[in-house]
This record gives C-alpha cells, structure tokens and sequence, in this order.
C-alpha cells in the first residue's frame, strides 16, 4: 500500500511540476514529509535523484533540438555545482525541523513570484558585437529562426551560485530561480532559458546526491525507485494535460495548493 | 565524419536514464521472487550483487548510474569541445568535472 502511494506521490510530483514549469522537485519533499511522514533529509535525497531522472530525460530532447545553449549551461554550472556542494553540507548539518522552515519560506516565494511573474519575450539582438555566447534556435511556434546573444554573464553566475545552494539545501530544482534570471539578467529567450536550466539542474542535482548517499540518506532503494518512475510517468502524463488545458488556466489552482504545502511545511516546522 | 556534439550528449542523457529505469523495473519484478541479502554499499558490493540478481543490488546501480548520467555528461562535453578545438570550453567542463568528482570524493568518504 505505501508502495502504491509512493507511486502516486511521484506521478502527482511530475504533473503538477510540469504543468507550472518549475520540475517534479519542488512537491516531492513537502509531499513525501506531510502525506507521508517521510524523513525530511531522506526526502530531500530521494527528491535531489528524481530531479536527474526529470532534468536529463528532458534536457536530451532540448539538446537535441539545440535550444539548449551548452556553453552558457557549462559556465553556469561552475557556480551551481559549487552553491550545491556548500548547500548540501549546511543542509545533512540542519535539523529537519530548520530546513522544513526554510522549505515552506521557499515555496511561499515561489508562489508570489508564479503569481507575479511576466516572461520577457525580448532577447538581446546580435547584429553587433557576438559573444561566445551568441546563438540561435528554430522556435516552432514562431515557425522562425531566433538569434540572441548572452548579456550580464556575473548576475547569472551569482543566480546559479544561490541557486544550486538552494538546491542542494532543500532538494528542489532551483529552476525557479535560474530561468527568470537568465531571461531578465542575462536577455536569454525563454525557451533557451528554460531548457538550459534544465540541463543544468542534472548536474546541479547530482552534485547535491552524492553528499546525501554519502552520508547514508538513502537507506531504502526502493522508494527512490517507485517515485522515480513515478515522476517520469507524471512529467510524461502531463504532456497531452498541458496540450488539453493551457497550464496559465490551473496556474492559480496550483498556486493556492503550494501555499497550502508552505502553510503545512511551516506547522511542520515549528513543532 | 561530422561530429555533432548535440546529438552525442543528447544520447548520452538517454541512455544514462533508460539504462537506469530499466534496472529500476529488473529490481521490482526481482523483488516478488527474492528478499535482498545485502549489504555491501561500495560499487564493488553493488556490481557483485547486481550480477547475482540481488534486488536491493539492482536498484543501487540504477541509482548510481543516474547519479552518474550527468558526471559523465560533463565528461564528454569536455572531450566533445577539446575535439571541436573549443577550448575554453573544454576546460570549464574540465573544471566543472572536477568539482563533481570532489562531490563524489566528499560523499563517499
């Protein structure tokens, strides 16, 4: 039976991660720990595997098709996997109590912030000077060929620093923090921003892992396992959903469900 | 022969979570016949029980070769630019690496 609920648990990760565009990671944890009863650092864990499961399967069709920009995913990744490192030793140090309180701060932010935010579809022309950064991608939906160019590189390695902290700290993906800063700072297109944080947060994630198997949090492989494949389902599941229902029309619903999990993760933590 | 460095580490991605979700589904259905006689959690223990079918074995390497899949990503990025004659960027993956492999190192001991 708790196998079977693990399951679900995964599949309802993967769905509503993917419809808000923010990855399976960030309902793992609270899921696990307030439906479950789960060990935070043992869910953190589990979550940080999950997330490489989601991150790489994604990041290989973006790579694919070259929407993924690798050589500004690579710089980045000096500074993420860094953060990750540093955010994984401070979090198997916090008692679980702390990084439930830390957690429910977190997804309270990233409501306000998914119920503020606007995408800044401008991206920096190239008809001057090109970085190395320079690139360009076919977007289907505009059935044209976009150039743009990488500005304000320092502000996206200081994101991806905090970023990958936060990852490694609380097991989530860090996306929420990595796309619009690319977008906003760095004058990246959504969709690059988008699937180059993809691609980094595998690594980012990976590094966080190993700290955690290290230290033993991952004592039952076959939980990992079932939310694993459940994730994968669910972040597949969500695929004809999002072509059914436009996901800014259950934004708000999801919205009010993390505030929920924030509300809970924050009980959880004052106990 | 053109080398396209995109498709390359696209398959790597793949096959790196294929492989690991189809070790997953082996240890599942090796779950229903025999209870796990582990416990040796170094990759040599995990490789011997994988070979002997050992479902707690099975699933360690899936995990193991998940937590692998981008390593070995940044490893070929590293290669794949070094032969492209990028070279900046072949030495950032090169650095990225080793900040995972001080990960490895840190989590291991």
């Amino acid at each position: 039976m708790f196998e079977i609920a693990l399951i679900l648990m995964g599949i309802l990760s993967g769905i509503f991660g993917a419809l808000l565009g923010i990855g399976g990671g960030t309902f793992v944890v609270p899921l696990l720990v307030i439906f479950l009863h789960y060990p935070i650092h043992q869910a953190v864990a589990i979550s940080l595997i999950s997330i490489i499961a989601t991150s790489s399967s994604v990041a290989s069709v973006n790579v694919y098709n070259k929407i993924t920009n690798m050589r500004l995913g690579i710089t980045l990744e000096l500074a993420t996997t860094l953060g990750a490192i540093a955010g994984s030793f401070i979090g198997t140090f916090l008692k679980g109590n702390v990084i439930a309180l830390i957690f429910s701060f977190v997804m309270a932010f990233i409501a306000y912030f998914m119920y503020f935010h606007k995408e800044n579809e401008q991206s920096t022309s190239v008809t001057q000077a090109k970085s190395v950064y320079a690139s360009n991608y076919f977007d289907y939906a505009l059935n044209k060929n976009i150039e743009y160019d990488v500005k304000n590189l320092g502000a996206g390695l200081a994101i991806s620093a905090f970023a990958g902290a936060f990852s490694g700290m609380l097991g989530i993906g860090g996306g929420v923090l990595k796309v619009p800063a690319m977008n906003a700072f760095c004058k990246v297109p959504i969709k690059v921003a988008a699937a180059t944080s993809n691609f980094m947060i595998g690594v980012t994630a990976a590094a966080g892992s190993f700290i955690y198997f290290g230290k033993g949090y991952i004592e039952k492989p076959l939980y990992v396992a079932l939310i694993v494949l459940g994730v994968i389902m669910g972040s597949k599941l969500s695929m004809p959903i999002i072509k059914k229902v436009p996901p800014s029309r259950v934004k708000n619903i999801f919205i009010i469900f993390l505030i929920y999990l924030a509300i809970e993760m924050f009980i959880k933590g004052v106990k | 022969m053109n080398f396209d460095l995109n498709k390359f580490i696209a398959k790597t991605l793949a096959v790196g979570v294929y492989s690991s979700m189809f070790l997953f589904c082996v240890a599942i259905i090796e779950n229903f016949f025999k209870k796990s006689s582990m416990f040796d959690r170094s990759f040599l223990g995990i490789f011997k029980g994988l070979i002997a079918l050992d479902p707690n074995s099975t699933l360690y390497a899936g995990i193991v070769i998940l937590m692998l899949t981008p390593v070995v990503r940044v490893l070929f990025l590293a290669i794949g630019y070094f032969i492209e004659g990028d070279l900046r960027f072949s030495f950032f993956s090169f650095l990225v690496l080793l900040i995972l492999i001080f990960s490895v190192y840190f989590g291991v001991h």
